[in-house]
Order: structure tokens, then sequence, then C-alpha cells
């Protein structure tokens, strides 16, 4: 079995295979695990909505939109270690992360996993490559923009 | 209260997020707003950081190095904001994305569909502002 060395979230956690994503979050004081459903609920901020006249200007003072609730994790494990600044990367606090990670994953598996499986792996080599060449390619200054495109390869029976 | 920083500041602030980023960083793709914490919304598209590093730091201004694509979108939905983890999975920043260019971050379109591929067109700029203004 392979030694997890805390480096990448791979080593235990493949996103794809998973109703759900893993998460570290610092930012109570000390390194907490969470388990995050892949699909939540969209959180939208505290707005104000007004009516609109017919040429579409506002009309009124508006109404107050309260924020929408935030979505909670799954599941939640305190290691109880103490956050210091500059550990984000801390191999050896994020291998006590990963072993409780490891421990549960199994509950959070998509029910045809093993359908999926060599599907996961031909994406994951195909990304394999694009790392190689993305690490070679000069950085260059431009707007920032995601963009889509439709895939060739039929790997997941939905691209064409 | 505005506040005038030098360029040496700048270029100390963004060396830190550069380093803070480091190497294949997960660059995450979700519905709905950011929420200043991690996991909110639908997941649609997991992108890498490159893995020889975040980027260049010069004058205050960080670029990114040349940025993995999903390959195969994860969920079908329309993307209103990004979230940055480390390469294992720490929580770093969320922020919103849009087709405006107004803030946050530029997306070509914010439709996406499961299994197609989302990339990026240029690399990540942030610059260091010299002042925060009122």
């Amino acid at each position: 079995m392979s030694e997890i060395l805390g480096i990448n979230t791979r080593e235990v956690w493949e996103h794809r295979l998973s109703i759900a994503t893993i998460l570290i979050d610092r930012r109570g004081g000390t390194w907490v695990c969470q388990i995050w459903a892949k699909n939540n609920p969209d959180y939208m901020g505290k707005h104000t909505e007004f009516d609109r006249d017919t040429e579409g200007k506002p009309t009124g003072e508006g109404r107050v939109i309260p924020a929408t609730p935030l979505a909670q994790p799954l599941e939640t494990h305190d290691t109880k270690i103490a956050f210091e600044k500059g550990d984000e990367r801390d191999c050896d606090k994020v291998k006590v992360c990963f072993e409780w990670f490891k421990s549960v994953r199994d509950k959070y598996a998509l029910p045809n996993i093993e359908e999926l499986k060599p599907e996961v792996a031909a994406i994951r080599e195909i990304e394999e490559g694009l790392h190689e060449l993305s690490r070679n390619a000069p950085p260059s200054e431009g707007a920032l923009i995601f963009a889509q495109y439709k895939y060739d390869l039929d790997l997941l029976g939905g691209a064409s | 209260m505005t506040i005038f920083r030098t360029d040496a500041l700048r270029e100390d602030l963004m060396d830190a997020l550069n380093a803070l980023r480091g190497n294949s960083t997960e660059v995450q793709v979700r519905s709905g707003a950011p929420a200043g914490t991690g996991g909110q919304g639908t997941l649609l598209a997991q992108l890498t950081g490159n893995v020889g590093g975040w980027g260049v730091s010069t004058n205050g201004v960080l670029t990114s190095n040349a940025i993995t694509a999903d390959s195969s979108a994860n969920a079908t939905g329309t993307a209103g904001h990004y979230q940055l983890n480390t390469s294992a999975s720490v929580f770093l920043e969320s922020g919103i994305v849009d087709t405006g260019g107004t803030d946050g971050v530029t997306i070509d379109n914010a439709s996406i569909v499961i299994t197609q591929t989302v990339q990026m067109n240029g690399n990540w700029v942030n610059t260091a502002a010299y002042d925060d203004g009122i």
C-alpha cells in the first residue's frame, strides 16, 4: 500500500469517484478536516430587490433579502493540531488529516465507482500530460478568462 | 483613510501570495456566491495550478504560470465563484467569477456543462494595490 506523503489530495481522495470533496480548514485555530457534498445549494449574500416599472426602472425603497444559509460540511473532524503561520504545506500535519480522510472515504464513494475507475484513470493520464505541458509553458500576461470547449474523446459518454 | 504602499512592500505582498498558493493549486469553479468559506455551491470544475509553482511575482504583479485545464467538468451549472486550495486541499481563498469583468475573475461563458473541458485562456494576474483608497 502506498505511503501517504501529505503532499497532494489525490494520495487519498479522487473527487470524481466520490459524492464529496475534502477540505482542510485552519481558520478556527486548529486543523479541521471537512467533507463537503459536491452539490450544495447556491449561497447568496444579503441584497435588496426592487419592484420595477414598465421601463424597468426600480420603484420604491426595495426589499432587503437576507443572506441564504451557508451550506455545511457532511462531516468534520477536528485534529486539534494548532494552526501556525505558514504551515499550510506542513506534510506531517496534512498526513494526519489524510489518514482520517482515508478512514472515512468509502462512505462517500459513488455507487458506480468500479465502473468509473477506468475512465477516471484515463482522465488522470491525460491530465498528467497536460500538467507537463503546463510546466513547460512560459508565463504570459493576459486577461484572466476561463474558457470552455467540448472534449473530443468520449470519456464519459457525454462529450462530443 | 488612504494608505500608500511602496513598490518594495507591494513586491513582498505578491511574493507571499505566490508562496501561499504554491504548486499544483486546486482551482475550483463553483456555482453561487462566495462566502469566505470553502465548499459552497456546486463543484463545476477543478483546474490545477502549475506543478512547478503558482507563478512569477514582479514589481507587485503576480502572474500565474500555465494552469492545467479540467478535461471533464464535474457538473452542469452556472459559474459564480472560484475557490483556491493548496494541492492538499487546505482552503486558501474564494472570490467572484462573472462575465462582466467588473470584479473578481472573468469567465467567458458562465454556463458550464458536465464533461466539457474548462480551461484558462490567459494567466491569473494579481496586482498589489498602491493604496487602499476609501
